[in-house]
């Protein structure tokens, strides 16, 4: 697998980061993924700082634009770049590294363009009852829009190959770009598989993340899509 | 019944959206639930052109309007919603021109150490 680390870029978007974004960097170049490319989105404290003194790639938006934007801004860079695959994680410290392989595993096995960690598979994931009712209802929603149905459509731990890479195209510049990807992806006939990942739910992570006025506006955000656009 | 021109273009435009839903689920880039729902909504709309009567008098009932008052309420409640669909979709442009201009700026500054 080390020679398919040199063809991935892992994408982490990060907003005020800068007590986790080095220890983040730290467990990725500590197994092997040196491509990390951080996208500090408008942030206000020291997370380019950070992201730099831990070898990152920086890119950075000069005013706060979103999570999704931030991914599209990644995903453009590794499409630019040539990478082979694109990795997306959260910054938080949430999503463990060592999975990553298990989404390469999974790609290869599956032959899918896009591959979704999973995190409601396993049952040593403590995640906090509120925040499985808002994925559930975030679930129901957005496979209404599917074709398949996805079990953790709101997971930001993510694979991406090279042709899902060059169709992508993300509009909703919030975390609804969890629910677009799919919807939209789905379309451009992108094949899409899920796979158990771990995460690591903390006090920190938790003040990070959705909430219920951000699945309401990616609520808004999709049906407006789907009706006018 | 007098049938007016709106009772005539409204339904067939309607018509048109439908097929082109019909068409885009057949062609896998629509998903059934999404084009059930899309098909409804629209449904809706031919049905309040083709009886406007009957949905202006329950509309009444339901709000106490007199039918008397009910064009003039109707247009203007039309207005308004098209005003503000317009200001939302001008908004929705800007704030994409605002990221777009983020992401490029972001993508032409790449700093490495």
């Amino acid at each position: 697998m080390d020679k398919h680390k040199s063809d991935i870029l892992v994408i982490l978007p990060a907003f005020n980061e800068a007590p986790m974004i080095g220890t983040v960097l730290s467990r990725l170049r500590f197994i092997g993924y040196t491509n990390v490319c951080v996208v500090d989105d408008g942030s206000s404290d020291m997370t380019g700082r950070e992201a730099l003194k831990y070898g990152a790639i920086l890119l950075t938006h000069p005013i706060n634009r979103g999570a999704g934007a931030a991914i599209q801004t990644g995903i453009s860079y590794a499409k630019n770049n040539g990478f082979q695959h694109a990795v997306l994680m959260d910054s938080d410290g949430q999503h463990l590294p060592v999975d990553i392989e298990r989404l390469c595993y999974s790609m290869q096995q599956t032959k899918a363009d896009i591959v979704i960690g999973n995190r409601f598979s396993s049952r040593d994931n403590d995640i906090p009852d509120h925040r499985i009712v808002y994925n559930y209802i975030a679930n129901v929603f957005t496979n209404i829009f599917c074709r398949k149905k996805y079990l953790d459509t709101q997971s930001g731990f993510r694979l991406l190959n090279r042709k899902a890479i060059e169709k992508m195209q993300i509009k909703n510049r919030g975390f609804g770009f969890c629910s677009e990807m799919i919807i939209y992806s789905e379309r451009a006939g992108l094949v899409i598989k899920e796979t158990p990942i771990q995460v690591l739910y903390t006090k920190y992570s938790m003040n990070k993340g959705q909430n219920l006025k951000e699945g309401i506006r990616t609520a808004r955000s999709i049906l407006w899509r789907v009706i006018f656009e | 019944m007098e049938i007016r021109y709106f009772q005539i273009i409204i339904p067939l435009l309607v018509a048109i959206a439908i097929g082109k839903q019909i068409r885009d689920t057949l062609k896998g880039k629509a998903g059934l639930y999404e084009s059930i729902i899309i098909s409804v909504f629209w449904t809706g709309v031919a049905g309040v052109a083709i009886f406007p009567d009957f949905f202006s008098d329950l509309i009444a009932k339901v709000f106490g309007i007199k039918n008397s008052t009910n064009a003039i309420i109707f247009f203007a409640i039309g207005l308004l919603f098209y005003f503000q669909l317009q200001i939302y979709k001008m908004l929705r442009k800007q704030d994409q021109l605002l990221t777009e201009i983020s992401r490029k700026e972001a993508l032409k500054n790449v700093e490495k150490k």
